[in-house]
């Protein structure tokens, strides 16, 4: 408690919830260790124009740390946890969402954890930044705090652009330690990465971002930053959402992020602290991502434990291993206990934005939680951190007032459950939020969909008339000037269009009353 | 949801019956002052109201048990019974029991979507047809609790019977009254031209002792109760007692014998209970914090037009009906912008 009162200011936003801390102490955090299972799945993105993304055949020997698929400019390449042979490769959906498709390649582990030979770099100044890039994306970095954009196309576009790099060690979600147990664990390490990344991208100013709890963390950062006027270190307050980037630029500066735009466009550079040392172990030791820390939070007696995981574990091993056998008495979530989604297949394994896996033992509810209905009471107005109004966005979306939705900004809501958590009459809002920001999704695909197919009908139509008038001007007199008229409408605006439209009927008027005339002559 | 790391987190239920525990001292009060007439009226607005919301909720074919556990037609029975006078008898309870929970609440969609306070829709209703009754006054209570109290009391709510006790006017006993503001009005206009200092000052000094300066003390501290479990929300209260604060100090400067001084505002007729219970209704109120300041600055404005120069004694109902009707007009023009767009 000493220390708390030597902090000067401390970092605070609008909105967000206080939530209780931990009981147990925060030193008893360590890194666990398990052993390897006999079977890895490793999950993939598949896009459907590029086909020939994969380096590997069924009934191949591939070592640890092989590359098993291309990158291109989206994706980054996924590597082989362990040594091994290679099974099955298969199309799987994805557990959350069922259209987006995965390829899922299946490895037999011989135990043997054969490495492939790692190319180590001991001074990293003599390299330039650009191949220092390169050997990121090489290695398969992307941001570990679950938003998996690869921090390499980051880092590029980050070069003479950004002032300052603000590393994310704020944990808001109140029973994930992953983060934490990183840094008490490899304090130094993270420090090289920093620096690594400010060479790469020349910032003049690093932030270390952190939470007031962590009382010890803080001192001894501060004893380690002394010597460094690069470095600085900030306190935020305790609160629930405030590991996001956005929320978090918001209490640096008190400026947002204008819509549309990323923090790089401002000046900032955020990473996550598990990326930061995911680049050091890329750069400095040559070793690909292949492995990271997760942390596992038990309900039955609030003790959250961390574990170091290779990636492609199926989460099935993981709970055999902590000695849950009776599967079907327990609801497992990924994510926090705000931001949890449920999961459905066992076999899914542990990939690279999964920071907690959280375990409920399942009770039949004897009694339901009755819905009232909302009496406007603005708890979830207070505590928006995103200043919006749920209240209102529910009653949009609920009568499906699609355009009232929108100019209320329903895009804008960053999913963090805290109003739901808050109401007083038990209405699921980001139920409704979810399906509202599809059907805009949809509806804003169909208006791009219906302009272009009416450009096209526009150019088809002008085409046609112009075709049709050539052969019927060549009829009388070939006129220069009627022509250029036409290439001129080409090019049209909308009232044009229908002065076409006009031109063209009375010509097929004409028409028709000649070939009325010649009938009529002939009989 | 039985959540272990959120402060502060209630159900409607609990809020609801939050209320209803702050409004205990003035039912307490209030019986001490009027005998027992008053409980029983209050237990007449419940069983009526309970009655009403359960004819209509069969009628619109919702489920009973979750729609009654909610509290809320229970705190609008109890707060109309404690702001109008001891002295109705049984039909008109009936009557505007009806106008509050079938009319004000259901008729326009149930809980949650109603646009007026549903309570003071059932108090204008009286007040617009039955003034009489609604300004009367009662004697002292001497007899507290005793037999011959209940006995008198059924007999004025059921029977109508001491009708000669209820009109009793310009008596100098009379210890209570329905609203000493209604005395000083009607005192203050008859006698204009002939002797304004000495009326004025005789008036001033018999309405403060009055037992309404103990009521309106009692629900301030039932308010107070409420802010403290942060139930309601501190903007409209102290919004709306700065206007009528502002306002009467103006006007006190300028003639103070006619206009009565802004503390006798402060703890005479309905202002607390406005104040504290019947403007915080979070149905009927802005959900934004400056619509809140907004609201409370209104209804203050219009009580004090009211008191010092319409016919009617006490504007409270008619205040926060014209209030609630300018709510949604409010929150259209006080949108939020999302994060990162231009503020408005």
């Amino acid at each position: 408690m000493y220390y708390t009162l030597l902090i000067k200011k401390k970092y605070n936003f609008s909105g967000g919830i206080k939530c209780l801390s931990i009981n147990t102490e925060l030193d008893n955090y360590i890194i666990n260790y398990i052993p390897y299972p006999k079977e890895f799945f490793v999950h993939v993105k598949y896009n459907t124009l590029k086909k020939n993304m994969l380096r590997v055949k069924i009934n191949q020997k591939v070592l640890c740390g092989e590359p098993l698929t291309f990158g291109d400019c989206l994706s980054v390449p996924i590597h082989a946890p362990t040594s091994g042979l290679i099974k099955n490769i298969e199309f799987n959906s994805n557990c959350f969402g069922i259209n987006k498709e995965n390829i899922k390649i299946t490895i037999i582990s011989d135990y043997l954890d054969q490495w492939i030979r790692l190319k180590k770099i001991n001074n990293y100044k003599l390299y330039s930044p650009q191949s220092l890039i390169k050997i990121i994306y090489r290695s398969g970095v992307v941001g570990l705090g679950g938003a998996y954009f690869s921090s390499s196309k980051k880092l590029m576009l980050s070069i003479n652009k950004v002032h300052t790099l603000v590393v994310n060690a704020v944990e808001s979600d109140p029973y994930i330690t992953a983060d934490y147990c990183l840094m008490n664990n490899y304090l130094n390490e993270i420090f090289i990465g920093c620096e690594i990344i400010s060479w790469i991208s020349k910032v003049k100013n690093i932030f270390i971002v952190i939470q007031e709890d962590k009382i010890k963390l803080i001192s001894q950062i501060k004893l380690l930053i002394q010597n460094k006027p690069l470095f600085k270190i900030c306190i935020f307050k305790k609160k629930y959402p405030a590991g996001s980037s956005k929320i978090i630029i918001q209490s640096l500066t008190g400026k947002d992020i204008p819509y549309g735009q990323h923090s790089i466009d401002i000046g900032y550079l955020i990473f996550n602290i598990a990326t930061v040392y995911a680049i050091k172990r890329a750069v400095i030791n040559g070793e690909p991502l292949i492995q990271r820390i997760v942390s596992l939070y038990n309900d039955k007696n609030h003790l959250s434990k961390n574990f170091l995981i290779r990636i492609g574990t199926p989460i099935n091993f993981f709970l055999n291993y902590l000695k849950i056998k009776n599967n079907l008495d327990y609801m497992i979530y990924i994510g926090g206990v705000f931001m949890n989604n449920i999961l459905i297949d066992l076999n899914y394994s542990i990939s690279k934005d999964i920071n907690c896996v959280l375990i409920r033992k399942y009770e039949k509810k004897t009694k339901k939680p009755i819905n009232y209905s909302c009496i406007n009471c603005g708890y979830c107005v207070q505590v928006c951190p995103v200043n919006l109004l749920p209240q209102k966005l529910y009653l949009h979306s609920k009568y499906n007032h699609h355009e009232k939705a929108k100019s209320s900004y329903i895009m804008d809501c960053i999913e963090c459950k805290i109003c739901e958590k808050v109401c007083p009459s038990n209405i699921p809002l980001v139920k409704y939020f979810k399906r509202e920001k599809i059907i805009q999704n949809e509806i804003d695909t169909e208006i791009k969909r219906k302009k272009m197919f009416f450009n096209h009908f526009q150019q088809r139509e002008a085409r046609i008339l112009n075709q049709k008038t050539i052969v019927h001007e060549n009829k009388n007199d070939f006129n220069n000037t009627n022509l250029m008229k036409f290439s001129v409408l080409e090019k049209t605006s909308k009232k044009e269009f229908v002065n076409k439209q006009e031109i063209e009927k009375n010509i097929r008027k004409e028409i028709l009353r000649s070939s009325i005339e010649r009938a009529k002559l002939k009989k | 949801m039985n959540l272990p790391y959120i402060y502060n987190h209630y159900s409607v239920k609990n809020i609801m019956f939050f209320v209803l525990i702050a409004s205990i001292p003035a039912i307490l009060t209030e019986c001490y002052f009027f005998g027992v007439v008053v409980l029983i009226q209050i237990l007449l607005f419940i069983i009526f109201s309970l009655l009403f919301e359960i004819i209509i909720l069969k009628i619109r074919g919702k489920n009973i048990k979750n729609n009654i556990l909610d509290n809320s037609s229970i705190v609008t029975a109890v707060l109309l019974g404690l702001s109008v006078p001891a002295t109705l008898t049984w039909w008109m309870i009936m009557f505007s029991s009806f106008f509050a929970i079938v009319v004000a609440k259901h008729l326009y969609g149930g809980l949650g979507q109603n646009i007026f306070n549903p309570a003071m829709v059932g108090y204008a209703v009286l007040l617009i047809s039955f003034p009489l009754y609604m300004s009367a006054c009662y004697k002292e209570n001497t007899k507290l609790f005793s037999l011959d109290d209940v006995t008198i009391s059924i007999n004025k709510i059921f029977f109508q019977t001491s009708k000669s006790d209820v009109f009793i006017d310009n008596d100098p006993d009379i210890f209570t009254k329905a609203t000493p503001l209604n005395d000083f009005k009607n005192k203050s206009r008859a006698s204009y031209n002939t002797s304004l200092e000495n009326i004025s000052l005789k008036n001033k000094k018999i309405i403060i002792f009055s037992s309404w300066n103990y009521i309106n003390i009692s629900f301030l501290l039932g308010g107070f109760f409420l802010l403290y479990k942060k139930i309601i929300c501190w903007r409209i209260p102290f919004s709306f007692l700065f206007s009528l604060f502002i306002f009467s100090t103006i006007n006190y400067f300028f003639s103070t014998n006619l206009i009565v001084c802004p503390l006798f505002h402060f703890f005479s007729g309905g202002t607390m209970i406005c104040a504290f219970f019947i403007s915080t209704d979070p149905v009927t109120t802005s959900y934004s914090n400056i619509g809140k300041i907004i609201f409370g600055l209104i209804i203050g404005f219009l009580v004090y037009i009211i008191r010092n120069y319409s016919d009617y004694p006490d504007g409270i109902a008619f205040s926060v009906l014209f209030g609630n009707m300018i709510v949604p007009l409010i929150d259209d023009f006080l949108k939020t912008s999302g994060y990162g767009h231009k503020k408005i």
